[in-house]
């Protein structure tokens, strides 16, 4: 069933855009910050900072801070928009549920592919980042500043050597694909819900931003830990580029996306057996 | 394997979203070889009862079963259906022959190269099957819809208003390819708003208005003395200007009256033919 | 024709949905604030302006309108804006609404000045619901809030507000923000004459707002430069009414900004539908 889907969307205009996007991204933002201002110090993150020219691994770093706060979700939610509501908007949906198959397995493969997608998205920035930034400026190791606890008189950096960041770039890009994932479920739960992928994928985008600005208001502080997305939250990452790791909060941010994945998946699953396929 | 009657309904009832009563208390038997005609105005229910025999649509009340088995989404036997409801669906980027192999992979079924082979003869689109799906004419979709209708020599056909928009060639075509498929002891329901259609293939007729069934038999049965299926029709469902033009007299109260809360409209039509009558 | 129009929007969901939202953030925040936090210091804006909220009944509409202009108001307006002419396209029925002895401006006009109005009311809602609220819950009292950019580690700058005084200044930010909306509107608006689909309308509208909050800091080289052209950036400076003395530097070129974003908008917006075919 999988292998199916996966036929139905291999061939796909959208996919590859989406995903050439990805690539394209990084390897743009290593050539305008190379060429223009290699030397100078970029903000990564909450409190990070790195310099371009000191070692090719900075740029995953600064291409995953850049694209986290919009471009990344987008791709998610065009795969999990897609989902159900493009087969929907094709009028193939009907023929693809009228035969002796359960709908959850239908569903589930069709998410599978699509999650798959989103993976290869966050993967392909990572990779594409790190060849691009390894080209333009050699592999050397890491050095990351940490400005929250740098002073005029203390440099607080962490250096690492290019394997170590290799590893916790690895790590840091499953956090991020985690981080993505409630994203991911309310746009496979809108797709399921819509017969037009638009309003899937702007929906899936519109959680983020909702988030976002929900987070940003003054005195809904109590509120933030629980919010689907905060900038906060999809910025602790960079604590994996210290010595020692700072991994405070990560578990909670981990159950966090848990909770709404879940929530929004387990509705996903439960109106797409249960609906009528009227269109 | 043929003991159990392909489609069994009974008392089935189904309300859709803002309350309309869809499909009112219907109550229907087909014998396995029997070529059905289901024919009514719109909104009579035809096309929402075809979408309950798939499974698509989750009935009110009532028991549906096709070959003995309950219908449900993802119930086995709809392996031995094969459909065409609410116009063809499929994936606009692939091509014809892509799109019916997608069809082809049915878990449960083995469907072979064979199988693949007849339903590219069916759809008889010549070199065009290898040509994106997007790029079809009205009348290709439908063929290739009627080809993946086919697939696998279903025993139990659906065809929701399959001969719309088609020319003359076309439509002599289908009506081949349902008596072939009569022949080898498969089972046909067809919806039509063309009685003549529904008078030249079928070997039954149902007759459905606002849910409900108002007319259920052999053709020749339902045709009683009238001179043909379209006269007998109007006759039981009523129509002001047509009654005088035919031989079977003036609108009885009693075929009338199949629907009592519609007494307003049974005067204007007898209204309608005394004024005739009176011309 | 306008009387007409208004009665129609004014009563269908989306338009109280999004208005009773509005309001209700107002109303949401409040409540949250009295939870917890109306005792501590917030932080509001890019000054940023320091406030206990418990204080002061009247710091609620400035916290309201503050956290609602980036995004929320954007929307709202969107929403009015780009559901004006596609949401007719859409059930099908402006081509009746046209072939009628009624010139394509005047329908367009009525259509705009509805709009305008539910946006307009929209922008006032959310102080409004806010000043309501927090009196309620916390009084009215004179507003006292600390200029962090005046203030030192030593020394905080602390200005205090009578009750008329914070309702005066909070009336002209209110205006300032609503003006400020003419740029989305206006998109959003000329978007709704193109499509048949209000959503991608409203969509658009948002878009212009996200674009305009992205590409306000130093992201690549040369995107600095384009701040100044970016029709939401500015929308904060009214907070600046809340210091002594109050600082309009940078509000006569915004509000000139939305002028140059209404015009050529609603100059395209008018010149297409006047030429276009209704196919919908």
């Amino acid at each position: 069933m999988i292998g199916a889907e996966l036929a139905k969307q291999a061939r796909r205009l959208r996919g590859w855009v989406t995903l050439a996007a990805m690539a394209a991204i990084p390897a743009v933002l290593t050539l305008v910050v190379g060429t223009t201002r290699p030397a100078l110090a970029e903000r990564v993150g909450d409190w990070g900072s790195v310099v371009t020219d000191s070692s090719g691994l900075t740029l995953p770093l600064i291409s995953l801070s850049a694209m986290l706060l919009f471009m990344l979700p987008l791709a998610v939610a065009v795969f999990a928009g897609e989902c159900v509501a493009g087969e929907t908007a094709w009028g193939s949906l009907r023929y693809l549920l009228a035969r002796p198959v359960a709908r959850g397995r239908v569903l589930a493969a069709k998410a599978a592919v699509a999650a798959g997608y989103s993976l290869a998205a966050v993967l392909i920035v990572v990779l594409v980042a790190t060849l691009t930034g390894a080209l333009a400026f050699g592999v050397h190791p890491l050095t990351v500043l940490d400005l929250q606890h740098t002073t005029p008189f203390i440099v607080a950096s962490t250096k690492l050597s290019p394997l170590s960041a290799i590893a916790r770039l690895g790590l840091a890009s499953a956090f991020v694909s985690a981080g993505l994932s409630s994203t991911f479920a309310f746009g496979l739960l809108l797709s399921t819900l819509t017969a037009r992928p638009f309003s899937a994928v702007a929906g899936a985008v519109g959680l983020g931003l909702v988030s976002r600005a929900l987070d940003n208001v003054p005195g809904l502080h109590a509120l933030s830990p629980w919010l689907p997305v905060t900038d906060e939250a999809s910025n602790l990452w960079t604590g994996f580029f210290l010595n020692p790791m700072q991994t405070a909060g990560v578990g909670h941010a981990l159950l966090v996306q848990a909770l709404y994945t879940s929530a929004f998946a387990l509705a996903a699953v439960w109106w797409f057996t249960r609906a009528d396929v009227l269109g | 394997m043929a003991a159990e009657p392909p489609i069994l309904i009974e008392g089935l009832s189904k309300r859709l979203g803002r309350g309309v009563l869809a499909i009112d208390d219907l109550s229907l038997t087909v014998e396995p070889g029997q070529i059905v005609g289901l024919a009514g105005p719109n909104g009579a229910g035809k096309s929402v009862t075809m979408k309950v025999l798939l499974g698509l649509v989750r009935p009110s009340s009532g028991r549906v079963e096709i070959f003995g088995e309950p219908v449900r989404p993802g119930a086995s036997s709809l392996a031995r259906v094969g459909a065409l409801v609410d116009g063809p669906g499929f994936v606009p980027h692939l091509s014809g022959l892509a799109n019916l192999r997608l069809a082809a992979r049915m878990p449960g079924a083995a469907l072979g190269e064979q199988d693949i082979e007849r339903a590219i003869a069916i759809a008889g689109l010549g070199s065009a099957i290898e040509r994106a799906y997007r790029t079809y004419s009205h009348g290709m979709r439908y063929r290739l819809g009627l080809a993946q209708a086919l697939l696998g020599e279903p025993d139990l056909l659906l065809l929701d208003e399959p001969t719309t928009g088609l020319d003359p060639a076309h439509i002599a075509e289908i009506r081949q390819v349902i008596r072939l498929v009569a022949e080898r002891g498969a089972t046909v329901l067809l919806s039509s708003h063309q009685l003549a259609e529904i008078e030249h293939v079928c070997t039954h007729a149902a007759v459905m208005r606002e849910g409900r069934l108002i007319a259920w038999g052999a053709l020749a049965e339902l045709r009683g003395e009238h001179d043909s299926l379209e006269a007998a029709y109007l006759a039981l469902v009523g129509a002001g200007e047509r009654i005088a033009q035919t031989p079977g007299g003036a609108v009885s109260a009693t075929e009338t009256s199949a629907t009592t809360e519609h007494a307003d409209q049974s005067t204007a039509v007898e209204a309608g033919a005394d004024r005739d009558a009176a011309a | 024709m306008i009387a007409a129009e208004l009665a129609k929007q004014w009563r269908r969901p989306r338009t109280l949905g999004t208005l009773g939202a509005l309001a209700g953030f107002s109303f949401a925040l409040t409540i949250a604030l009295a939870l917890s936090g109306a005792d501590q210091l917030q932080r509001v804006g890019d000054i940023p302006l320091l406030i206990v909220p418990e204080r002061a009944g009247s710091s609620i509409p400035v916290i309201a309108l503050a956290s609602t202009m980036k995004f929320f108001l954007p929307l709202a307006v969107a929403i009015f804006a780009g559901e004006s002419i596609a949401g007719d396209a859409a059930v099908g029925s402006l081509r009746y609404a046209l072939a009628r002895p009624l010139s394509r401006s005047r329908y367009l006009l009525a259509k705009l000045l509805v709009a305008l109005l539910l946006s307009l009311v929209a922008v006032l809602l959310v102080p409004l619901a806010g000043l309501a609220a927090g009196t309620l819950a916390f009084g009215s009292h004179p507003l006292s809030a600390i200029d962090g950019s005046a203030s030192t580690a030593l020394h905080s700058a602390i200005l205090t507000f009578s009750a008329t005084d914070t309702i005066a200044r909070m009336g002209v930010g209110t205006a300032y923000v609503a003006a400020g909306m003419l740029s989305i509107f206006s998109f959003a608006f000329l978007l709704s004459t193109l499509t048949a689909y209000p959503f991608a309308a409203v969509a658009g509208g948002v878009g212009l707002t996200l674009v305009s909050r992205v590409l306000n800091s130093d992201y690549l080289p040369g995107v600095a430069v384009l701040n100044k052209w970016m029709p939401n950036n500015d929308v904060d400076l009214w907070e600046h009414f809340f210091q002594r003395p109050a600082q309009t530097g940078g509000m006569a070129h915004f509000l000139l900004l939305q002028l140059i974003y209404a015009g050529v908008c609603l100059g395209a917006a008018w010149w297409w539908f006047a030429r276009r075919d209704i196919l919908v």
